[in-house]
């Protein structure tokens, strides 16, 4: 028989090519960090679209929906088969469950289409598509973890292995390594590969990065598919650690343990991490940075230096020029960054600004850098679902805004957390940082969307300038 | 210089007692549930803004007020000398003054109210950038907008988290952008007739009446959509301009006419002149139309609502072919 693959496959790439020079296929990529609200923004973000058509919409700030323009959203079959679908109707089913609660976090890629149809005011648009133009979004979920791997690109097996020597210098970081500096105790550059202890001391070495990130809060995970490995959970490429221990003198025997490592790990950089820049990050038109700057607020300095490492690392993804190499590479074309601090309904609306002002310093290096390379970026404040109900009150003469709200346990808690610090966080600040504040979802009535804080203004930034 | 930092203060939720969904509304509910040292904290009054100072005369004031004086003096003894001598006109002449006096009076009082309003209008839109947001509802009340659905629709939607700029992005959009429409609407009709009647016309100082005239008339419709009336210096601005307009298509009606005459030109040209003419009346006439536009405002535009010529340019043309479609029609009818 004829085989029909080839043909189809181009006609798929026809339509996709066609769709692309006319401006109608937007691909909008949302990361960060673990607990950053990734799955929640997503599938807040979709069924705000969906409803975007109806009377009751609550996108009030966005121009394409306020001024009656957009007729409405559709979830629609993705184009890329081997990309898992994102879970949006479990994630909006444990939204409006019976206690609502946050969705389940995804730990991979994942992804989303949407048709979206409006009345254009473009002449050209409205002479081609007749009455309604249409937009596809294809959102794409990605771990931010994914992102840290890049700086491994450039280092060899000895040298990232010196840098973890030099991270576990911080005795807290020791501690909790111990168990698997432990098992590896024995070892020199000439012990033989064996399978069995090479998976046992990656499950020890995975066992302190998930630690280190439980305990300590630290997100500086590398390489972060062991964390988060997506679809190569226990495949072999994930079985190497840092070496520690005695390394080989000149070239390593070709059956010991050293040369294993190092052949997976220059593999793991050639096809997990390179492989995800070639074939999902170069194709991004649109990304989305949601960063929780409260967390870290509430648990010390330590934490939130890490946060601000990490974010920098993070960022140099988005600094195409500094490497040639990198954008012969893969060719991003990434023209607009959002930063967004998620989780604005955990703090009081007056500490909004200082909020922005947080995760703009934060983000600061990155966003000169995005901007260098013609990416328009933004900084916003927002809550994808709202958890938390503002309040003002008069507390000793003051007029004062509370939130009040329902805990992860069910208790209710009504709670003034404190101010923000201004810029970064000082000496006085630790002294008494703002109090950890855990809130589950609003019930949802379902007569309407759900409550959001300007999930608007992020589809305006992002969407907007298509749907003209 | 700064407020200290403020910690956090947990009060207890039981005693909050709560209504799910009353964000709106929660306040007035929540007062017999209060921890002792808290209660409902209910905002101020919107700030009125200041009376505007008397105006301060100038010598132009004072010169007007002087000869005012004078003509008074003079009126009184002019009657006063009449009804002494008990000429019988004069007593008829009593009435007549008393009526101008009034109505004058009444104007000026009416104006001086206005100017009052106006000023107001002006500090209040002078204030808007710098972030405080309840006089809004006392702005849309100036303005007669307070019963409009697009004000019920900025009340619901606004929200307690939304800062003072995104509350003014709201209300200018969804309560100011009713009216916008109604004043480009405004526009495009005035300034098609204008248009129409220049095309018409073949006297110069006929076309200049005519605009200035439909100019005239398109402000005071287009301030109506806003429920604001043109200040004083803005009406001059603008009266100006529109003098300008009148003085430049006068003389290019009269440099047309006589340029075809020397031209010889047929009547198919001189037909496309006029339309061209005409076209180009009313583009000016529509371009005033913008400007009057941003000064009634109460608030300033923002980059994406600034209303475009190119736009109404389109509209203009639409409106015209319009218009003489339905002429055409009617001939071949009759």
């Amino acid at each position: 028989m004829f085989d029909r693959r080839p043909l189809q496959a181009l006609q798929h790439q026809l339509s996709t090519l066609a769709e692309r020079s006319l401006d109608r296929h937007v691909r909008l990529a949302v990361t960060g960090l673990s607990r950053s609200g990734k799955t929640a923004f997503i599938t807040a973000l979709v069924h705000q679209l969906e409803q975007a058509g109806l009377q009751q919409a609550r996108l009030p700030l966005w121009q394409v929906c306020a001024s009656g323009r957009l007729l409405g959203a559709r979830r629609v079959p993705q184009q890329h088969h081997h990309i898992p679908s994102f879970g949006y109707e479990a994630g909006l089913a444990a939204l409006s469950g019976e206690p609502p609660a946050w969705p389940a976090p995804t730990r991979g890629l994942s992804e989303l289409r949407l048709e979206l149809r409006y009345h254009s005011r473009h002449p050209l648009w409205r002479h081609l598509g007749g009455d309604t133009s249409r937009l596809f979004v294809e959102i794409v979920d990605y771990p931010g973890e994914w992102l840290l791997d890049l700086p491994l690109l450039q280092q060899s097996y000895a040298q990232w292995s010196q840098q973890v020597r030099k991270q576990l210098a911080a005795p807290e970081l020791a501690a909790l390594a111990a168990p698997w500096l432990q098992l590896g105790s024995a070892l020199n550059g000439t012990s033989r590969y064996d399978e069995a202890l090479a998976a046992r001391l990656a499950q020890a070495y995975t066992d302190y990065l998930h630690a280190a990130k439980a305990q300590l809060g630290r997100q500086l995970i590398q390489p972060g598919r062991f964390v988060l490995p997506g679809e190569y959970a226990g495949a072999p490429v994930l079985q190497f650690t840092p070496w520690l221990w005695p390394a080989p003198e000149g070239a390593p025997g070709r059956e010991s343990l050293y040369a294993m490592f190092e052949q997976r790990f220059e593999h793991y950089k050639r096809h997990l991490v390179a492989g995800f820049y070639h074939d999902h990050f170069a194709s991004f038109d649109r990304q989305v940075v949601l960063v929780d700057c409260l967390q870290p607020l509430q648990q010390g300095p330590a934490a939130w230096d890490d946060l601000a490492q990490t974010l920098g690392l993070l960022l140099q993804s988005f600094q195409y020029g500094q490497s040639n190499w990198w954008r012969r590479l893969f060719a991003p074309r990434i023209d607009r960054l959002l930063f967004a601090a998620s989780k604005a309904d955990h703090v009081t609306p007056d500490q909004h600004g200082a909020l922005q002002a947080l995760l703009e310093s934060l983000t600061q290096g990155g966003r000169a850098h995005a901007r260098f390379e013609g990416i328009q970026v933004a900084s916003q404040v927002l809550a994808s679902v709202r958890a938390g109900q503002f309040h003002t009150l008069t507390h000793q003469g003051k007029p004062l805004t509370v939130i009040e709200g329902t805990g992860l346990d069910g208790t209710p808690v009504a709670l003034f957390p404190g101010d923000l610090p201004i810029g970064r966080p000082d000496a006085a600040y630790w002294q008494a940082p703002i109090q950890p504040l855990a809130l589950r979802p609003r019930p949802w009535d379902q007569t309407g969307p759900m409550a959001h804080l300007r999930l608007d203004q992020a589809l305006e930034f992002l969407l907007g300038d298509k749907l003209r | 210089m700064t407020q200290p930092r403020r910690t956090a203060i947990r009060l207890d939720p039981a005693e909050l007692a709560q209504p799910r969904h009353a964000e709106r509304a929660s306040p007035v509910d929540l007062a017999g549930h209060l921890p002792p040292e808290t209660e409902v904290w209910q905002d101020p009054e919107p700030p009125v803004p200041p009376e505007p100072p008397l105006p301060r005369l100038g010598s132009l004031g004072w010169g007007v007020l002087g000869v005012l004086g004078l003509g008074t003096v003079q009126l009184a003894w002019w009657l006063v000398d009449r009804l002494g001598q008990g000429v019988g006109l004069a007593w008829l002449w009593l009435p007549v003054l008393a009526l101008v006096v009034i109505g004058a009076g009444g104007r000026l009082f009416k104006e001086w109210r206005q100017l009052r309003r106006l000023k107001r209008l002006a500090r209040w839109r002078a204030e808007a950038p710098d972030g405080k947001a309840n006089y809004l509802p006392a702005l849309a009340k100036a303005c007669g907008l307070a019963d409009t659905e697009g004000y019920a629709r900025w009340q619901s939607q606004c929200e307690p988290h939304h800062s003072p700029a995104e509350q003014q992005a709201l209300f200018s959009q969804l309560v100011l952008g009713h009216a916008d429409n109604l004043a480009r609407q405004q526009i495009v009709r005035w300034s098609s007739e204008a248009a129409v009647l220049v095309a018409i016309s073949p006297l110069a100082i006929v076309d200049m009446l005519l605009v200035l005239w439909r100019s005239l008339r398109m402000l005071d419709a287009i301030a109506d959509c806003y429920g604001v009336s043109l200040g004083y210096w803005s009406r001059i601005t603008l009266l100006r301009q529109i003098l300008r307009h009148a003085i430049y298509i006068g003389a290019a009606e009269a440099v047309t006419e006589v340029g075809l005459d020397w031209l010889g030109a047929e009547l198919t040209a001189r037909l496309s002149t006029r339309v061209a003419q005409g076209l180009g009346a009313g583009l000016l006439c529509a371009r005033l139309g913008i400007q009057a536009m941003s000064l009634c405002r109460p608030l300033s535009f923002s980059p994406n609502e600034r209303p475009r010529l190119a736009q109404i340019r389109l509209d203009l043309l639409q409106h015209l072919k319009r218009q003489l479609g339905n002429l055409f029609s009617k001939d071949q009818a009759s």
